[in-house]
């Protein structure tokens, strides 16, 4: 049975559908992180497991059972705030240990698993300090402490990192990774950030103007996108809009500004137009025009190129007046390519991928 | 062009405030605590002399000791009146989503807009009407009634500026709301309640216009007694009483705004200062 279970979720402000008919399930001890653009509902969703949100229709189940009636300080989930809010007048070891003091512990027993938990996010050394004197990152930790102590069975975060530096994201990121799966509880990770919410996640639900648009493991949303938009939001996409036409051999082909193209994709649901996703990094890129013409390759000139450390981003005009974006791998044997160039950019047939919208 | 004017405007800024705070308000009270130390038997700047007679005499005379006393005793009872009646109020205004709370949060601070001179002859037109003399808490709680505005205030401020995450964060911890009141938000205002009750209380003791209307000679606060003093006999004692009120103030001042100034408001965005 899943741990968690949204049904028909809807909630409306005014006359503002800000989440509309959302249905997901996310089993035991799994991670799954929530995907969006800024206002398509990602924290209100969060906001209603928890309780700080009414929904206005739909049901939330956790093991089955509603929770849609039970009291915020019931629900025994745990929250991690985008900003921490921690408890600014208690020290890091009060701020730890307010759940289990407020669950009437024994004072010995709070003191050890408080304890246990500061170590844990190797933060003992800190325990008497306040808030206020703590690094973001170390605040950071605190929140997790001060949530995970209570042992809940489902952990909700709101862009817990969204404050932090890109590298301490990304160490903490695998920190949180290693603490979930050992202690094996269930969570939910709002992010604005394609690559984190890819990289922690068991599976990412992605949100578009209130709906659930798609959910799966990273590589299937990346790889299949359900829509276009859904492509662009995860990452740096050629989408290209084809007409289909009928190949010699009885397959069909794609047409894009005159250059053919081949998929493995099945087009036999695809009209006359289709939108094809074709990642940068599959492409690539030689100097030099094409001897002849060819499927699954084209002729143009590069128009820019953006040096970003481990590969550089390429944008190549073809003389028909499209644009393709390659993304090509710095190695120290790079053949030097400046705008202007000539430049023949090609990719296999697998990397073509046929988009329903 | 603009720029540099405008830099040149911010810059004028600070030393224009500087210079007009020292000569409004510091000048006058340079010569008043100048005067008071004058050896002459009337006032007179710059002093005659030195001595401390005046103070001496007006800490050991018992009609000034027991003005200030009345002062003391009003001003302490009107702020006791004035935090029971407007913590709750302040609590309970600075909720998100309570109706009506601005035009209340108005009606609270009428009193801060009407001129006080105008409620107090409405009072004691009231109380000739009832034809009974003002009982002493009725100037306490004509006091309560002009001061509640500034706590309520500085309290509801105060509310207004925690994280609302906060209050959500300890209920995710289980804990219920008399709970969050009592450990965690009062605790985290309890600064600005309290700077709120010294401002409420220097108003109070230094309120003329409310004692002098509604009390008369019978009851005199030593704001009374130093307005009578200056209408029939202008000796530097007066200047000493004021001296000793203007410490007063500062010293209670000083003291409720001293942690504010040295900590900086605990930040709330949490963002980082340093490496982890
Ligand atoms: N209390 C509210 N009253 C009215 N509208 C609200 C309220 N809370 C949120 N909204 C609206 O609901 C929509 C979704 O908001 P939400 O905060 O869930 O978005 P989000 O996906 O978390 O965005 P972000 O990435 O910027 O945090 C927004 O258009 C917002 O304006
Ligand atoms: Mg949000």
């Amino acid at each position: 049975m899943a741990e968690l279970e949204l049904v028909g979720l809807s909630k409306r402000y005014g006359r503002d559908l800000v989440l509309d008919d959302v249905s997901l399930s996310v089993q035991e001890g799994e991670l799954v992180t929530v995907l969006g653009q800024s206002g398509s509902g990602k924290t209100t969703m969060l906001r209603s497991i928890a309780g700080f949100v009414t929904p206005s229709g739909g049901d939330i189940l956790v093991h089955g059972r509603s929770v849609l009636n039970a009291p915020i300080n019931q629900r025994g989930i745990g929250i991690v705030f985008q900003n921490y809010a921690l408890f600014p007048h208690l020290t890091v070891r009060q701020n730890v240990g307010y759940g289990l003091r407020v669950r009437r512990l024994p004072r010995h027993e709070i003191r050890e698993r408080v304890d246990r938990e500061l170590e844990r996010v190797l933060l003992s050394a800190y325990a008497d300090r306040k808030p206020a004197q703590l690094s973001g990152g170390q605040q950071q930790r605190v929140a997790v402490a001060r949530a995970l102590v209570l042992r809940p069975r489902i952990v909700l975060f709101d862009e817990p990192f969204s404050n932090l530096d890109a590298m301490l994201r990304e160490s903490l990121r695998r920190e949180l990774r290693d603490l979930q799966k050992r202690l094996r509880f269930t969570a939910m990770f709002v992010t604005h950030d394609q690559r984190e919410a890819m990289a922690l996640a068991d599976r990412v639900a992605v949100m578009r103007g209130g709906r659930l648009v798609q959910m799966g493991a990273p590589t299937d949303v990346y790889e299949r996108p359900a829509h276009r938009a859904i492509a662009e939001l995860l990452g740096r996409a050629n989408l290209l809009d084809c007409q289909t036409a009928a190949g010699e051999d009885g397959r069909a082909l794609l047409r894009w500004h005159g250059h053919t193209l081949r998929t493995d994709d099945d087009l036999g649901a695809a009209g006359d137009g289709a939108c094809v996703l074709l990642r940068p990094e599959h492409v690539a890129v030689r100097p030099g025009a094409p001897d002849a013409p060819a499927p699954n390759q084209l002729g143009g000139v590069l128009s820019s190129v953006e040096y970003h450390g481990p590969s550089r981003l390429a944008v190549i005009s073809e003389p028909g007046g499209g644009t393709l974006l390659a993304d090509l791998r710095s190695g120290p044997a790079d053949p030097y390519l400046a705008p202007g160039d000539p430049v023949t950019a090609s990719w296999p047939s697998a990397a073509v991928r046929v988009i329903d919208a | 062009m603009t720029r540099r004017l405008l830099t040149w405007a911010e810059s004028a800024v600070l030393p224009v405030v500087v210079t007009v705070l020292v000569l409004f308000l510091a000048a006058p009270l340079v010569v008043l605590v100048a005067t008071a130390f004058t050896e002459t038997r009337y006032l007179a700047f710059p002093p005659h002399g030195f001595t401390l007679t005046w103070f001496e005499g007006v800490l050991t005379d018992p009609t000034w000791r027991a003005a200030a006393w009345n002062s003391l005793i009003i001003a302490a009872m009107s702020v006791g009146v004035a935090a029971v009646v407007g913590a709750p109020a302040a609590i309970v205004l600075a909720r998100r989503g309570v109706r009506a709370a601005s035009s209340l949060t108005l009606l609270i601070m009428v009193p801060i807009m009407v001129p006080s001179i105008m409620y107090v002859l409405g009072l004691m037109l009231g109380y000739n009407e009832l034809d009974v003399t003002v009982p002493t808490w009725g100037i306490v709680l004509a006091l309560a009634v002009l001061t509640t505005p500034y706590l309520v205030r500085t309290l509801m401020a105060a509310l207004e500026q925690l994280d609302p995450a906060l209050e959500e964060a300890a209920l995710s911890l289980g804990a219920s709301r008399l709970r969050i009141w009592v450990e965690i938000l009062l605790p985290n205002v309890a600064k600005s309640f309290f700077s709120g009750l010294s401002l409420a209380f220097i108003l109070a003791f230094d309120e003329l216009v409310v004692p002098l209307f509604l009390a008369g000679p019978d009851v005199p606060t030593l704001p009374v007694r130093i307005y009578s003093s200056v209408a029939y006999n202008v000796d530097p004692s007066v200047a000493a009483v004021s001296s000793l009120l203007v410490l007063v103030s500062a010293l209670v001042a000083v003291l409720s705004a001293r942690d504010n100034l040295r900590k900086p408001v605990t930040r709330k965005d949490g963002t980082p200062d340093g490496g982890a």
